[in-house]
């Protein structure tokens, strides 16, 4: 930003997220095993030349499950997000901005859903809605959107009573032009940095209900559920459950990275 | 007389605090109105009232004649115009100085390009660097802030200029070359002014007229010769013995 150095959190983060999704994109593609390819000659293969990350149970290549799954979990996280984050900072900045009715109404909504236990809900939701990609939609759609109201609220409601919004409005500004032209930009880059933050706590959730079955389901790979696969074999093959766990951790501190430095920048900038 | 602004009975709250009571105020044309009173008189009460952001009041305010009340219309907003105290606090952080100085001109229905060479104009006339439009405000100082305010206010073309302790925040020297600014400009533009301070010396170097108020009541009015000279009232008096005399001589 405006030519100043990057931190090394930020830039660390930066590259390790851009080495990740360049393998979850291109990884499938240059890789020459099939992530569905089953080998019932070639089982629980430890790491070797051919294998560099062994096989599973089914003799399939765990790198080419493990790449594969980092695209379907990446987009996956990218995908659920974007409706909870536009949701929760428009309903947030509306809560703050007019306050009110419509804040008591809005926080009312944010209280309901914060009462219950976070997880718990998440499960019942992903139950009830069923497993795979459609629950993992509405699950997020239901509780992803609180935390970005919460910060949205918070931040426009210590805005509205800057000098510079009482000069929009004597500029004759109409409310949704000093929402979205003013209010919006300072609100953003929170919510960006909340974002961050909230995507490592998605993708969890995501491998979470892979996990426990209600989530991606087989055969397609996914991080969640090949750790769950490997589990009882941990002792002789633990490259099953070890790989993909090593893949969420890292893809976990990236995105912490970046979030982290993502805040000292803006803070450095003023916020 | 040329009334641009009449205020009768103006009575203004804050949920269940009073602010105002009952006044009443008329402000001449091309004239220059020092509100003056101690911190919590209630006159950025009365400045907010006026341009319609505090819309808790009851009594009539009226501008060119015509009766205001709610969300005042496109055209007050053209022509009465604000200067705020804080200069940290009046420039939104995210905006280039070029978006800050033209937003209010495009709204108007003034094509981009026209008003950024407007500004241009304008820049050159607050004593700003020639890159102002391209930076943001947080590279400026607190007078050069404040003078962005005040071409910002400037913009529109106003009629009727609000400048709410445009000065207290600033440094004496700065504060000087800031009030040498408004006068001149004053002058240029034939503007009628509303200066709200509680520095007497401040008023003295600008206005033409004063008001005092202490509590949310006006204690006093007239011209500030008058004024300066022998203070009508009691709190008056006590006001102008409290300033230094080389403060306004």
């Amino acid at each position: 930003m405006n030519g100043k150095k990057m931190k090394p959190a930020l830039k660390t983060g930066l590259c390790l997220m851009g080495l990740i999704v360049l393998l979850a994109v291109l990884g499938p593609l240059v890789y020459g095993y099939d992530p569905y390819a089953q080998d019932l000659t070639a089982v629980l293969l430890p790491p070797s030349g051919v294998h560099p990350f062994g096989t599973d149970q089914l003799g399939r290549d765990i790198l080419a499950r493990v790449l594969y799954a980092g695209r379907v979990d990446l987009s996956l996280m990218v995908l659920a997000e974007i409706a909870p984050f536009t949701i929760g900072v428009f309903l947030g900045m509306a809560a703050g901005w007019f306050g009110g009715k419509v804040d008591w109404v809005i926080t009312l909504l944010i209280d309901t859903f914060i009462a219950f236990p976070y997880y718990l809900l998440v499960i019942v939701v992903a139950f009830v809605t069923g497993a795979g990609i459609r629950g993992i939609f509405i699950t997020f759609m239901l509780v992803g959107w609180l935390l970005y109201a919460r910060v949205a609220k918070g931040m426009t409601a210590s805005l509205r009573s800057q000098e510079w919004v009482d000069a929009a409005r004597l500029q004759g500004f109409s409310d949704l032009r000093i929402i979205v032209r003013e209010i919006l930009p300072n609100v953003l880059p929170q919510a960006v940095v909340v974002l961050m933050t909230d995507m490592t706590g998605l993708l969890v959730m995501i491998v979470m209900l892979g996990y426990l079955g209600i989530g991606i389901s087989a055969p397609t790979p996914d991080w969640g559920t090949m750790i769950a696969e490997g589990q009882t074999m941990m002792t002789s093959a633990w490259w099953i459950s070890v790989i993909p766990g090593i893949a969420v951790v890292l893809t976990g501190i990236a995105l912490s990275f970046i979030g982290d430095g993502l805040a000292d920048l803006w803070r450095e900038d003023g916020f | 007389m040329d009334r641009i602004l009449e205020i009768r009975d103006l009575c203004a709250f804050y949920g269940d605090h009073q602010a105002l009571f009952d006044v009443s105020l008329d402000l001449e044309r091309h004239h220059a109105l020092g509100l003056v009173g101690e911190s919590g008189s209630g006159k950025s009460t009365l400045a907010r009232a006026v341009t319609g952001l505090l819309r808790d009041c009851t009594g009539e305010i009226r501008f060119e004649g015509e009766l205001q009340s709610g969300r005042r219309s496109a055209q007050f907003c053209r022509k009465v115009q604000m200067v705020f105290q804080n200069p940290d606090a009046s420039l939104n952080p995210k905006h280039r100085i070029g978006t800050i100085l033209t937003d209010g001109m495009v709204v108007q229905g003034i094509p981009r390009k026209q008003a950024m060479d407007a500004c241009r104009e304008l820049i050159a006339r607050m004593e700003l660097p020639a890159d102002t439009l391209e930076r943001y405000p947080r590279s400026f100082s607190g007078g050069q802030k404040q003078r962005i305010a005040l071409a910002r206010a400037l913009c529109t073309e106003p009629e009727l200029l609000i400048l709410d302790e445009p000065t207290s925040a600033l440094d004496v020297s700065v504060q000087r070359k800031m009030l040498e600014l408004i006068n001149e400009i004053r002058r240029e533009r034939d503007l009628t002014v509303l200066f709200i301070s509680h520095d007497l010396g401040v008023i003295h170097a600008v206005c033409d007229d004063i008001a005092v108020l202490k509590g949310g009541r006006l204690q006093e009015t007239g011209s500030c010769s008058a004024f300066f000279a022998s203070p009508q009232t009691e709190y008056g008096r006590e006001l102008l013995s409290a300033v230094p005399r080389i403060a306004y001589n």
